[in-house]
């Protein structure tokens, strides 16, 4: 083993950008001071962007004395712009009026001269680069020696709409875009609470893309949120153009084909993990959030569990295991059965599956795994194509698959059963990179049943269970709930309780504060003798009734609603006169 | 330590109900006890919850994995030979145990595939799940163990439910030759599955919860003995008083399943139970053995031991039987006698000398707590 290390190890040259870094390109300039006298100082920066069009100044005369702002376009949002612009030109009479050498005074411009959310001020050419890429506009004048930054941030982005990956029939329809602010702001509307945390990173030396680490504090275990930022630190990448870039740079296990690192698309699934103690990785320009760490169940699970009742959640989870299991083993079953094991099926069955085997020229295995190509090759190309040709995709594939390569004796009707099965069975796994997985190992899980047979897929289902009980995301074991079996996280796994009996958070990563909601929130119908009891406690505390009170609005309601009906008629009728 | 990992009190029970599960149904060795294997499960029963006592009591007092416990207690001049004595039991047992299942594949399921394939496998198997340490262990036997009882569960709920297939009046009449036959199969039992549990003498030290670990696996012998004494009976009472002349009596059991002609012949049930449970059998001893050997080596980590001594023990399983047979033979009759060393007098002298230890510790060396107390 060592040997063979030693044969195959990579000696890698330490890492070394070729493309310099911004601050080398600005080389002395980063951190040379901004020159007092306005043109030089205006010269400078405009140079420094090599004279681009989208870099633009605008010089205004306040007081005899010039001011120029200078915005690239495109990044700075115009009205913004014009607003400064505005102000400042609305300010010279007043300046006149008032004899303030507004002009030439910085202090004053910075404290009141300028009715914009966030102004900063720079000293040097590199700030000022770095706040015009920014998309802030920066105000120079004559002898400041420094300039303004005023924040005047807004590009184009994506309207917040309905995620294509994650569609729920019920829940909210928001998804993230690309724009980070955005995404914090979506998350910060449904969490109103202080200690959600957002810290922001700029990772990617060219690309400088900003990326944001969102927890609860105090909910988060901090030595988790500590790990996180210390495996986002240690990349060293010239860009992070979508969140994979840094889910393969952080992950455990590099060489895993299950996924060590949840996505999402959907603010309200961030923010239910965000509940559990996870930590969420936002990266700017792109609509899929991280969280981490995820166990296997996490991605059973799908968002929309939680927002229908209980009892249809727990099938329908249930449900998504079995086609788990069938994804996996059905066509390697099949295999190994047909096979090796004919005398594991009913006579009957067995007699009718060899019947069918009869015209088809090569063994079981073959059959799968073609069926399987196709299959995989088909999918491959629905994806990729356009819309309306998707469609004609299926039709072909359904007709080529199904019928004619049935009749031609080329493939038996069973494996085509068995193949679309799992085709359905591989697409009721929500998560769409554990279904990937899935399919992977799929293949050689064909080829261990039709080599060992039943042992074969034994064996095979041992090496995924021994790969899976060792591995970890962020130091939860991957398996958590089953492996290491944890009782009271049962509720959540398999099967979905109800919400007033999900009252502790996952132990792994909730364990900084279990308890989510108060333990006696299962409502009773009234006149039950739980609920009379709870009654009778409200009104030992002085209270009136629940179920008093809730009878006397029922009576209210029932004397008011003639008078509400009517009224609702002399409205439509006003309505009606009106339009007419 | 070599072993960074620890194991819940939980994980530690699913791992020794596995151990139990493992082989022991694949060849019951309660021949002698002919109708009365029930009773002779029971007997051994709780010979084995004795036994467990023992070695519990045993990894209370020395607080260290099996190995090194040795050494503490007995020294190096005695303590080197026993350790290596309890070695190899563990290389052999484990040997054993692949052997057994490789055996039910060569014979039952696929008789063409030469034996080889399955103990490499097996073993290879078992050296990954071993190299995760003794975590990945635990985790697997948590995974599997609720599943090997369910499908031990599903399959006699099947055979009950077959029509005319039990015949409860096979199990009369009760003691028919005395209690003698009984205590004979009985020793075979005890020492087959209940007393190999000494392995996790090794185990033990490694549970988070060190003080708490005697009951789950009292619990769990009991559980897994209940069950087993179920499943002789019901072996007697489908197949008869002459269970040992079928080959495996549980694959003949579920070959004749049949509810409603449709759920027939569930002998995968079986082989399911066989294969994971004696995989973590082997997992266990695999596990000791390395862990034991890098002790007794002095290596800081078991992990580079681990590939070498599975080509051993693969190599073993092929070596220690010449047929079917002679694997049933030995079981019964002589494995009881090779094994009662290892089983019960060596832990009884460890457990002895370890206890005359503490004493003479203690007085030459008040605690001073004690003494503090006394005064």
């Amino acid at each position: 083993m060592g040997f063979l290390r030693w044969m195959f190890k990579r000696r890698r040259p330490e890492w070394k950008l070729k493309l310099p870094k911004p601050e080398a390109v600005l080389g002395e300039l980063a951190k040379t001071p901004i020159p007092p006298v306005l043109t030089a100082a205006v010269k400078l920066v405009k140079e420094t962007f090599g004279n681009c069009p989208d870099v633009i100044s605008r010089e205004v005369k306040l007081d005899g004395s010039p001011l120029v702002a200078i915005y690239v376009d495109g990044l700075a949002d115009k009205s913004q712009v014009e607003k400064v612009l505005d102000s400042l030109l609305l300010k010279r009479p007043l300046v006149e009026r008032a004899g303030i050498e507004l002009g030439a005074s910085l202090k004053r411009w910075e404290e009141s001269g300028l009715p914009m959310g966030e102004i900063k001020t720079a000293r040097t050419v590199g700030a000022v680069v770095t706040a015009l890429l920014n998309g802030e506009t920066c105000l120079f004048g004559e002898e400041w020696g420094q300039a303004l930054l005023i924040d005047t941030k807004g590009w184009e982005k994506r309207a917040i709409s309905e995620p294509d990956t994650e569609t729920v029939i019920r829940g909210p329809r928001e998804g993230y875009v690309e724009n980070l602010r955005t995404n914090t702001s979506l998350i910060r509307r449904r969490l109103r609470h202080p200690n959600l945390r957002i810290e922001h990173l700029v990772l990617g030396d060219i690309t400088n893309t900003q990326v944001a680490i969102v927890y609860i504090k105090g909910l988060a275990n901090d030595k988790l949120v500590e790990e996180v930022r210390r495996r986002l630190m240690r990349i060293k990448i010239d860009g992070v153009l979508e969140s994979n870039y840094l889910e393969e740079l952080i992950e455990d296990a590099p060489f895993s084909p299950f996924p060590q690192v949840g996505h999402t698309e959907r603010p309200d699934r961030s923010v239910a993990n965000l509940l559990e103690g996870k930590v969420t990785i936002l990266t700017d320009g792109t609509p899929f959030a991280l969280s981490v760490p995820v166990t296997l169940s996490c991605f059973m699970q799908s968002p929309e569990d939680y927002y229908e009742r209980w009892p249809v959640a727990l099938g329908i989870r249930i449900f998504r295991y079995l086609s788990l299991f069938i994804s996996l083993f059905l066509p390697s079953l099949y295999v190994a059965i047909t096979t090796f094991h004919q005398e594991m099926l009913p006579t009957a069955l067995t007699v009718s599956l060899a019947m069918q085997r009869e015209r088809v020229p090569y063994p079981a295995v073959v059959e799968a795994l073609l069926m399987q190509i196709t299959f995989e090759i088909l999918i491959e190309a629905g994806v990729r194509l356009p819309r309306p040709l998707g469609q004609a995709i299926g039709i072909v594939g359904a007709l080529v698959i199904g019928e004619a390569a049935v009749r031609a004796g080329l493939i038996s009707a069973a494996m085509v059963i068995v193949i679309a099965a799992t085709a359905i069975s591989s697409f009721a796994v929500p998560a769409f990179d554990l279904a990937i997985a899935v399919r992977m190992l799929r293949l050689p899980m064909i080829f261990f049943g039709a080599v060992l047979g039943l042992f074969g897929i034994f064996a095979g289902l041992l090496l995924i269970l021994i790969h899976l009980a060792s591995l970890r995301s962020f130091g939860v074991p991957y398996l958590a709930g089953w492996a290491p079996f944890i009782p009271r996280d049962q509720k959540d796994i398999v099967v979905r309780a109800s919400w007033w009996a999900m009252y502790t958070r996952p132990e792994l990563m909730g364990f900084a504060d279990l308890k989510r909601e108060a333990g006696d929130l299962k409502p009773h119908a009234p006149g039950d003798r739980r609920a009379i009891a709870e009654e009778a406690e409200a009104e030992a505390k002085g209270g009136t009734g629940t179920e008093e009170k809730a009878l006397e609005d029922r009576e209210e309601e029932k004397e008011k609603a003639p008078e509400y009906r009517a009224g609702m008629r002399r409205n439509v009728r006003r309505l009606r006169r009106k339009g007419r | 330590m070599r072993e960074e990992g620890r194991i819940s009190t939980w994980q530690l029970a699913t791992l020794l109900g596995s151990f139990l599960i493992g082989s022991s149904t694949i060849l019951f060795p309660t021949a002698k006890a002919r109708q009365d294997s029930w009773l002779a499960v029971l007997v051994a029963l709780v010979a084995g919850v004795g036994a467990s006592w023992l070695w519990l009591t045993l990894t209370r007092i020395q607080e260290a994995p099996a190995v090194s416990g040795i050494l503490l207690t007995l020294g190096p001049y005695l303590g080197i030979p026993l350790a290596i004595l309890y070695l190899w039991y563990y290389l052999h047992l484990g040997a054993l145990v692949v052997r057994n299942i490789s055996e039910i594949y060569v014979t039952a399921v696929m008789p063409e595939t030469p034996i080889v394939v399955f103990t490499g496998i097996l073993v290879f198997l078992a050296a990954l799940a071993v190299r995760g340490g003794v975590e990945v262990l635990g985790r697997l036997a948590e995974l599997l163990f609720p599943l090997l009882v369910l499908a031990i569960l599903t399959g006699h709920i099947l055979i009950v439910s077959t029509p005319r297939l039990v015949r409860w009046e096979y199990l009369l009449p009760v003691l028919e030759n005395g209690f003698a036959p009984v205590l004979q199969a009985a020793l075979s039992m005890f020492a087959f599955p209940f007393g190999e549990t000494v392995l996790f003498v090794n185990l033990v030290p490694f549970t988070l919860n060190k003080a708490c670990a005697g009951r789950p696996v009292i619990i769990s012998t009991i559980g897994v003995g209940l069950l087993l004494t179920v499943v002789a009976a019901l072996h007697t009472a489908t197949l008869g008083a002459d269970v040992p002349r079928v080959n495996f009596p549980g694959l003949a059991l579920l070959h004749e399943v049949n509810v409603g002609d449709f759920v027939t012949r569930m002998e995968v049930l079986g082989i399911f139970v066989w294969t994971f449970g004696t995989f973590l059998k082997i997992g266990v001893c695999y596990w000791a053995l390395a862990l034991g050997l890098a002790e007794l080596l002095g290596l800081e980590d078991y992990r580079v031991l681990v590939l070498p001594l599975g080509v051993i023990m693969a190599s073993l399983s092929i070596l220690v039987y010449d047929t079917f047979a002679a694997m049933t033979t030995v079981a019964t009759s002589l494995y009881p006698f090779y094994a009662f060393p290892f089983q019960v007098l060596f832990p009884l002298l460890l457990l002895l000398v370890a206890f005359l230890r503490r004493q003479k510790k203690k007085a030459v060396r008040p605690d001073p707590k004690m003494a503090r107390k006394e005064q």
